[in-house]
């Protein structure tokens, strides 16, 4: 009993190439080669923009309906510092040695309003395309900055954070962070954002943003998805947790430490018996 | 003196895929279960989570996940009259242990068999005439149709979110899907996956040579998807992790994911792990099965008394533990008669490399296990075999299931196996390779088939199984042929070498190639010639049932888990509707 495929040959070639072209271009904001390489970035021109030394003003791009900016009241460095350090206090996330793709893909973001935020969106709007991947690259390009103490946590809360963060909430189906996020929360370049040693106050914003719907935009709605399960407790623990962390380091101290191996003085063979 | 269970409606060997079908869908339906599993309990969480689960020495090399060989292993020889070894370490399969079996550490490539496939003798007589094939070519039709099927296949693909772009609704042939497939009667639950690098590099070759590419139909779900039972998959975040782990994010189906959670909510169900099974106990008389015996966790052996007892162990191993409870005919491959442990059959690989020697960046970490693009122009049902001398043939792809260190470092042929030159080689190609593979078909051949050793036992005293396996000719040119086509492709594609890996030699139980084994307690229309009817019960006795690829007659050029979970549900289907009425035989011999 043959079952017949009626295959229109020409029609099905044709078809069948440009689905698969098709399946290359729906990959989200990943749509060339391209899209994501940091030599298209400037870390120098970056600079200008965090300063504000903009050759173009970007308030000047402004859409309609966006007020302008000025290029001081812009400027990134106010709230995130030049080594990115930003600033707890007042909610502004730590940009230090984060990975380039994320936060061009945020600032393209808070530009669509996939990300909401009544500080940032205004500002991402005024900023061009190359302007988005030199502040980018810039911030990328920071390797260090220091970190405040962190905040008194009760160590219950601590615990509750670290256990969310390596196995996830098996009751509410919610994964552990690490699987992306990586041990000690150190990111996974070029896709997933470092957590360890970011402030507690704006990881917990973003995760309730994530929540309610004010930040979309991760490609596969994860990270809506995990917020809108963990409570608001459970989402104060691990951002606290995550805050708690330092990333590991060697420092030039410890490794002057690794000095060769000396050989051990000769010793005379013990006498057998005694 | 054995330990005595309380006696259940059904008891079903092993905790896999199939075991949790039927454990959900026979408990519901009233029935007291209990499923025996070798191995221990496992869940998403804590189990699969990283970077535990992403340790590859532990699962990929010492396989944490597969058969513990030094309990029970088999023997193997390529031919009858040879001495067959014990498998010592796993190799060429590897048979998985713990709850939810090989579903948990699969990579989820699921397609359906062409409608061909399942009445392929009927198919070449009327195709190519009763005198095109060796006699020893023992194919045979299913006893089912791929119509009948379709339903089942539809459901499980829902169960398990899988993810694909259809090829053939009804008849009509889709745009992006695979035209060679049989018609679905609606679409996957998801769509497909975003295809890699590779996949497009090769489906960009393949469709200028006049090739249909598609994208491989997944089970890493691609989006968040709640199935009919009211499961909730997450979306695969391509982390290159699929097999031979459990998967740490809920998107890869697995019975953890999509069905236990409902089964063992279940008080009629019972997964009673650390319960090694020995046989299958019967009546003589009635020809009834009347429970199994196990050894528990405690190392006691432990009747279970039961009214229906159902086989989901491995592939091979079902028809072993009909072997040592003396069920049924043994195969004798001398005189050819017997039916238990016949027909075994496996799968024909072969592969292929495109070296680009940096022209392009593969990314193969960037991976998923049914991330692939592929071609199903040589699988049975689509070409002609006229003038071929074989029949069969399988589906060639582009996969990009991993970029893991140990496992992962294409190298061309000729370049030194360990040292300098070996890591430059390395370097030079792990981000600029492409892998092609074709997946083929396995024709049964009377040497060929599962039987008991003479002479090795396992931990408990009993008889190894003993597998008996060489490539048949039929599948060896029908290697060749495809490999060359194959070979074209990957010329085509405009790499700096590339390198082929025929298929030139006798099978070895050493290199792994594939765990999908089949056949052993096949299913038919004839009890001279099949050991379970079309509802996949017993001739033998009328409550005792084999699941799994093990009733494969032959098989096909594709991946088994498709067909394995539909075949599942029809036969769960037949218990509740017809069997549990009124049990006996649904089919009369």
């Amino acid at each position: 009993m043959p079952v017949q495929h009626p295959l229109t040959m020409a029609i099905a070639i044709a078809a069948c190439v440009s689905a698969v072209s098709e399946l290359q271009a729906q990959n989200g904001r990943a749509q060339g080669a391209s899209a994501y390489d940091i030599r298209a970035a400037d870390v120098e021109r970056g600079r200008a923009v965090v300063v504000g030394a903009y050759a173009a003003p970007p308030g000047s791009e402004a859409g309609p309906g966006s007020p302008a900016i000025s290029p001081q009241a812009g400027a990134c460095f106010q709230c995130h510092g030049m080594d990115g350090k930003g600033d707890k206090a007042a909610v502004f996330p730590r940009l230090t040695d984060q990975t380039y793709k994320y936060l061009y893909d945020s600032l393209k973001d808070y530009a669509s309003g996939g990300r909401q935020s009544a500080v940032m969106t205004p500002i991402a709007k005024a900023l061009s395309d190359q302007q988005m991947r030199d502040v980018s690259a810039y911030y990328a390009a920071q390797k260090s900055a220091e970190y405040p103490p962190a905040d008194q946590v009760d160590a219950q809360v601590l615990q509750h954070g670290a256990a969310l963060a390596a196995i996830g909430n098996a009751s509410r189906g919610v994964q552990g962070c690490i699987n992306c996020h990586g041990p000690d929360g150190v990111g996974l370049p070029p896709t997933y954002p470092y957590l360890a040693g970011q402030y507690a106050a704006y990881l917990e914003a973003q995760m309730k943003a994530w929540k309610t719907g004010q930040r979309k935009g991760d490609g596969f709605g994860i990270m809506e998805n995990i917020a809108k399960r963990l409570t608001d407790e459970e989402i104060r623990a691990v951002s606290n947790y995550y805050a708690s962390i330092r990333p590991r380091s060697v420092t030039p101290e410890q490794a002057e430490f690794a000095a060769p191996m000396v050989p051990l003085p000769s010793v005379s063979a013990p006498s057998l018996g005694r | 003196m054995a330990v005595q269970m309380k006696p259940v409606d059904v008891a079903l060997v092993g905790g896999g895929l199939t075991a949790a079908i039927l454990g959900k869908e026979l408990a519901e339906a009233g029935q007291t279960v209990v499923a025996l599993e070798r191995g221990g309990m496992r869940q998403t969480i804590p189990d699969f989570q990283s970077p535990t689960m992403h340790d590859e020495l532990k699962f990929d090399v010492r396989h944490a996940y597969a058969q513990d060989v030094s309990v029970q292993t088999l023997t193997f020889r390529n031919f009858v009259g040879q001495q067959a070894l014990p498998m010592r370490q796993l190799g060429s399969f590897l048979p998985a242990e713990g709850v939810g079996g090989g579903a948990v550490h699969w990579n989820g490539q699921t397609w359906r068999f062409q409608p061909e496939w399942f009445v392929l003798k009927s198919w070449v007589e009327e195709r190519y005439g009763r005198g095109f094939l060796d006699e020893d070519v023992s194919i045979q039709d299913w006893g089912i149709s791929y119509e009948e099927l379709e339903p089942y296949y539809t459901f499980f693909e829902k169960v398990m979110g899988i993810s694909g772009a259809p090829g053939n609704i009804n008849g009509r042939i889709q745009v992006g899907g695979n035209p060679f497939e049989g018609p679905r009667s609606e679409s996957y639950p998801n769509p497909p996956m975003k295809q890699s690098h590779s996949g497009y590099l090769f489906g960009q070759t393949a469709g200028q040579l006049g090739y249909h590419p598609f994208p491989v139909p997944s089970a890493n779900v691609t989006r968040h998807y709640t199935n009919p039972f009211g499961a909730e998959i997450k979306p695969c975040m391509y982390c290159g992790f699929c097999d031979p782990f459990g998967c740490e994010h809920f998107a890869k189906a697995s019975p953890q994911v999509c069905i236990l959670p409902f089964a063992l909510a279940n008080k009629n169900f019972e997964m009673r792990t650390h319960s090694y099974v020995l046989r299958v106990e019967w009546d003589r008389k009635a020809k009834v099965a009347t429970g199994v015996t196990y050894v528990d966790a405690q190392g006691r052996e432990t009747f279970q008394p039961a009214n229906m007892v159902v086989l989901c162990a491995f592939a091979h191993h079902n028809p072993i533990l009909m072997l040592q409870s003396g069920i049924g005919q043994p195969y004798d491959p001398v005189t050819r008669t017997g039916t238990i442990g016949r027909n075994y059959t496996y799968q024909t690989m072969t592969g292929a490399e495109v070296f680009y020697d940096g022209e392009h960046h593969i990314n193969p970490f960037m991976a998923a296990g049914a991330l692939g693009t592929a071609i199903d122009d040589f699988n049975n049902g689509s070409f002609d075999h006229s003038g071929l001398g074989f029949i069969g043939g399988g589906y060639i792809a582009a996969y990009q299931t991993t970029g893991r260190p140990i496992y992962y470092h294409p190298v061309p042929e000729g370049t030194p196996r360990w040292g300098l030159g070996w890591k430059q080689a390395v370097r030079r190609h792990y981000n600029s390779t492409v892998s092609l593979s074709f997946h083929g078909s396995s024709i049964p051949h009377p040497n060929n088939y599962v039987g008991l050793d003479p002479t090795y036992t396992d931990a408990f005293g009993q008889r190894l199984g003993m597998l008996t396996y060489d490539f048949p000719y039929n599948d060896r040119l029908m290697a060749r042929y495809i490999t060359e086509k194959m070979a074209g492709i990957a010329q085509a594609m405009g790499g700096k070498r590339m390198s082929v890996g025929w298929l030139d030699d006798h099978y070895s139980i050493v290199p792994y190639q594939t765990t999908h084994n089949t056949g052993g307690a096949i299913m038919g229309a004839d009890p001279k010639t099949s050991v379970v009817n079309r509802y996949l019960q017993s001739w033998d006795l009328h409550n005792l049932w084999v699941m799994g690829s093990s009733v494969f007659p032959q098989n096909a050029g594709y991946n088994p888990t498709d067909t394995v979970g539909a075949l599942a549900y029809w036969a769960a289907d037949a218990m509740i509707k017809q069997y549990l009425k009124n049990p006996g035989p649904l089919v009369q011999s």
